[in-house]
């Protein structure tokens, strides 16, 4: 267990190899959850403006 | 048992109509949501901030808590996927190829993390971020599977010729999935054995392989999410024409 925020931010040293592997993940995991909420979007909009 | 199963039979088959997927989906998909999110980060929160470190490589195995998940993802999807193909080309159900081509982006997405995030974990363990190792380019090749099925099924305007053809191409390409499993008995690897193995008991001690089973099972419920998600606006953009769609999508509207 990490017993503090710092020791949990460095890791011993180690931490830019952890956080940028869970910043890379939440990316793709936003990335794919976001796409089709827009393209849902586009639909709607579409079909707005056709009235 | 036998209404049991009656009304699990019938769940499926009123699931394999668009219209009731889609208002089942709507209904549902805040409360999967919910639960992904919590099961995720209780999972990752548990993993990456109270699993004891590992006496070898320190901290920098937390990674494992990401990297596992997102490499099982990333070969169960194809296999689902192949499953969806074999389904769509046999009994020509229209969603089993809808399915197919919402889950193919996810799995890329899975599979690229675990490719990456293997290659950040690759750089303080073995001192290089690649090395063209039998795991790693298997993993490789899955990710290009995924690239194809994808650039296969955007490339067709017709879209009942485009679920075919990626049907057939998840199929005949499910051979990687085993070759994958199998690398590092197989071949010489720098690759570690399997994390999760049917036939022995974890090479892991208990407080860390129990919030890597919790992180498994958000990362499948995120994915089951995500899936849901994805194949709304799959149903949504082929049926956008159709009596139901105007009644449950565009509603708001009137």
């Amino acid at each position: 267990m990490l017993e503090t925020l710092e020791l949990m931010y460095f890791m011993d040293g180690n931490g830019p190899y952890v956080w940028s592997s869970l910043l890379f993940l939440l990316i793709v995991l936003l990335v794919n959850t976001l796409v089709p909420i827009r393209r849902m979007g586009k639909i709607r909009s579409e079909k707005s403006k056709q009235g | 048992m036998n209404k049991f199963w009656f009304l699990i039979k019938n769940w499926f088959i009123a699931m394999g109509s668009t219209p009731s997927f889609y208002k089942w989906a709507t209904t549902f998909l805040p409360w999967l949501g919910i639960l992904a999110f919590l099961t995720f980060s209780l999972g990752l929160v548990w993993g990456i901030g109270f699993a004891p470190s590992d006496y070898k490589q320190g901290d920098v195995y937390r990674i494992l808590f990401i990297h596992v998940p997102s490499a099982i993802l990333g070969q169960s999807i194809y296999l689902m996927m192949a499953v969806f193909g074999f389904i769509s080309l046999v009994w020509r159900a229209k969603i089993a190829g809808m399915l197919l081509i919402s889950a193919a982006p996810l799995g890329a997405g899975f599979t690229l993390v675990a490719l990456v995030t293997g290659s950040i974990w690759g750089k303080p363990t073995w001192g290089t971020w690649w090395v063209w190792d039998a795991r790693l380019t298997s993993t490789l090749i899955l990710f290009f599977l995924y690239a194809a099925i994808i650039a296969l099924h955007s490339s067709l305007d017709n879209k009942t010729k485009a679920d075919r053809a990626v049907s057939i191409l998840s199929v005949l390409g499910i051979a990687i999935v085993p070759i994958i499993k199998k690398s590092v008995d197989w071949w010489q690897t720098l690759h570690q054995p399997s994390t999760f193995s049917l036939t022995s008991s974890p090479s892991m001690t208990a407080d860390m392989y129990q919030p890597l089973l919790m992180c498994v099972v958000g990362f499948y419920l995120v994915f089951i999410f995500m899936l849901t998600n994805s194949l709304r606006a799959e149903i949504i953009s082929r049926e956008k024409g159709r009596n139901w769609a105007q009644k449950q999508f565009f509603r708001r509207e009137k």
